[in-house]
């Protein structure tokens, strides 16, 4: 360093009052909580940034496994959703079909063909049956020596050993179709007419006819209405779509309600109206419909108490609870119904 | 004798006022006395790191915030001073390199360092000490602070390096180089 420099640094000033060291120090906390606060806000602000990003941005694909979800993109499916325990093998992609192999449970498909891909067959796989299509809305159970298949928008093409059927839009069917029975002649009743609800499910076929390759018109099951409508219910609530389970449900009571299954649709439609689409005052209307006949009194009465505690009709809960409590004091639901009912 | 950790309790009293605690010592100290006694040493350090006086106060200001939010860090009492000189070099450091970023979009003026120079200063050596200060502005930041802590704060050269957190061969190199672009200006003066 030089000497001059040494001499002139001596001249130089820090204008710094004792006054600005006392305000400063009186300062520092408030200084300190204010910046705390900002940093508090900003963290805030932008975590909440963040997460709204990942709400925006990440795709969300309701029950579709990872190893799904990972070639989604090949085909030109817009969704498919599935219940927990279906299981749905990853699809194979060719330049113009897509394999997907349903091994187990229910899944619900909508393709819908872009215009900037090639246009590709989907061809769901399974043990008993293959459905192919290309632009279609349907339902695939497979329940194990057959397989249920409800189309709602487009058509399927099912094939099976033997023969191949067209599926149109509206129209259910489970396949393959029931072999003729060559030693009874004499039976003309539907061989599946089944009279209980699981059965008009699991072997429900459409008084329409399917166009089908090799059919068998005497062994096709003839429903009636009812049982048309208490069907396509079930296909809407399969499907995950209990709003569309509503129309039949209702028709059936409006149209036939002296037919015993009115109280069967009663009470499904309570069922909806209350588990599925949170609507417990309908639900309770429904409920008490359904008790009408004589088949699901008691659960429709527990049912009912329930609808009218969420609905928050206690009195009237309280009264159809004592009703219950009354005539089926060894119920099974007994002791929900005294709690829903306020009894307890 | 090696002096007590000091754990510095951050909260503070019911006086707003800011209190540490020596644990080991089982005596409150009030840190407030020691920041005070400082305070006119940052605020002289960061003047002659600034070279100019309109951003004295918020880096002295920001300095001691951040003294106060990072005390746990203060392990040696004795070393207060030096500490909150590292402290207020950072600062500074940043507060120099906004500045070139406004000086280069046009945004600042150039250093004015007139309200430094005492009035006692001969017209040489305030002639001397402005020119330091116009170089100084030409120089990248770390080299400005390293020479000033060493030439103006007369500083040794291992708490240079020690207050601007580098090497001692660092702290020297950054010397040199800025001393390379004063040489001119020192010579002159010879």
């Amino acid at each position: 360093m030089t000497p001059e420099l040494h001499r002139a640094r001596v001249h130089l000033k820090a204008p710094w009052s004792d006054e600005q060291t006392r305000a400063l120090m009186e300062a520092l906390p408030r200084l300190k909580r204010r910046r705390d606060t900002r940093r508090g806000i900003v963290t805030g602000t932008a975590t909440a940034l963040v997460v709204l990003l990942l709400v925006l941005v990440v795709p969300r694909h309701t029950h579709v496994p990872p190893a799904i979800a990972a070639q989604a993109p090949t085909p030109s499916w817009s969704m498919l959703s599935m219940t927990k325990e279906t299981q749905l093998a990853p699809p194979r992609v060719s330049a113009d079909r897509v394999v997907v192999q349903l091994e187990r449970g229910i899944a619900h498909f909508a393709i819908e063909p872009r215009p900037d891909e090639p246009r590709r067959v989907l061809r769901i796989e399974l043990q008993q049956v293959a459905i192919e299509v290309m632009a279609a809305e349907f339902t695939v159970d497979n329940r194990g020596a057959r397989v249920f298949v409800s189309v709602e928008h487009g058509i399927a093409l099912v094939k099976w050993d033997g023969g191949s059927a067209q599926l149109a839009a509206g129209h259910s069917a489970l396949y393959p179709p029931v072999a003729p029975v060559p030693v009874a002649p004499v039976v003309v009743a539907p061989v599946v007419a089944a009279p209980t609800r699981a059965a008009i499910a699991k072997h429900r076929v459409h008084a329409q006819p399917v166009v089908a390759i090799a059919p068998t018109p005497e062994t096709t099951p003839q429903v009636d209405e009812v049982e048309q409508l208490l069907g396509r219910a079930d296909v809407a609530r399969l499907a995950h779509q209990p709003f569309d389970a509503i129309a039949p449900l209702q028709r059936v009571l409006q149209h036939h309600g002296d037919d015993p299954r009115a109280s069967l649709a009663a009470f499904m439609l309570g069922r909806v109206l209350l588990d599925e689409l949170g609507r417990p005052r309908e639900a309770a209307e429904a409920f008490a419909d359904a008790q009408r006949h004589g088949t699901l009194v008691a659960e429709a009465l527990a049912r009912e108490v329930e609808a009218l505690a969420r609905s928050g009709q206690h009195d009237l809960a309280r009264r159809r609870a004592q009703a219950y409590v009354t005539r089926y004091p060894d119920g099974q639901r007994i002791v929900l119904v005294r709690k829903l009912g306020g009894l307890d | 004798m090696r002096p007590a950790p000091l754990m510095l309790d951050l909260s503070l009293d019911a006086d707003d006022a800011i209190v540490a605690r020596m644990p080991m010592a089982s005596t409150p100290t009030d840190v407030a006395s020691a920041f005070r006694e400082h305070a006119p040493y940052v605020a002289r350090v960061v003047t002659r790191l600034l070279g100019r006086g309109d951003e004295v106060q918020d880096v002295v200001q920001e300095t001691f915030l951040k003294a106060l939010t990072s005390m746990h860090q203060l392990r040696d009492p004795e070393a207060a001073r030096g500490w909150l000189a590292t402290i207020a070099v950072r600062v500074a450091l940043r507060s120099l390199r906004v500045r070139r970023v406004r000086l280069f979009f046009g945004l600042d003026t150039v250093t004015e360092c007139e309200a430094l120079i005492g009035a006692d200063a001969s017209p040489e050596h305030a002639l001397l000490l402005r020119r330091i200060y116009a170089r100084l502005d030409e120089l990248p930041a770390p080299q400005r602070i390293a020479w000033v802590l060493r030439h103006l704060e007369d500083e040794p050269l291992d708490r240079v390096a020690k207050i601007c957190g580098c090497s001692l061969a660092t702290a020297k190199r950054r010397i040199a180089a800025a001393h390379a672009v004063l040489e001119t200006e020192l010579s002159d003066d010879t």
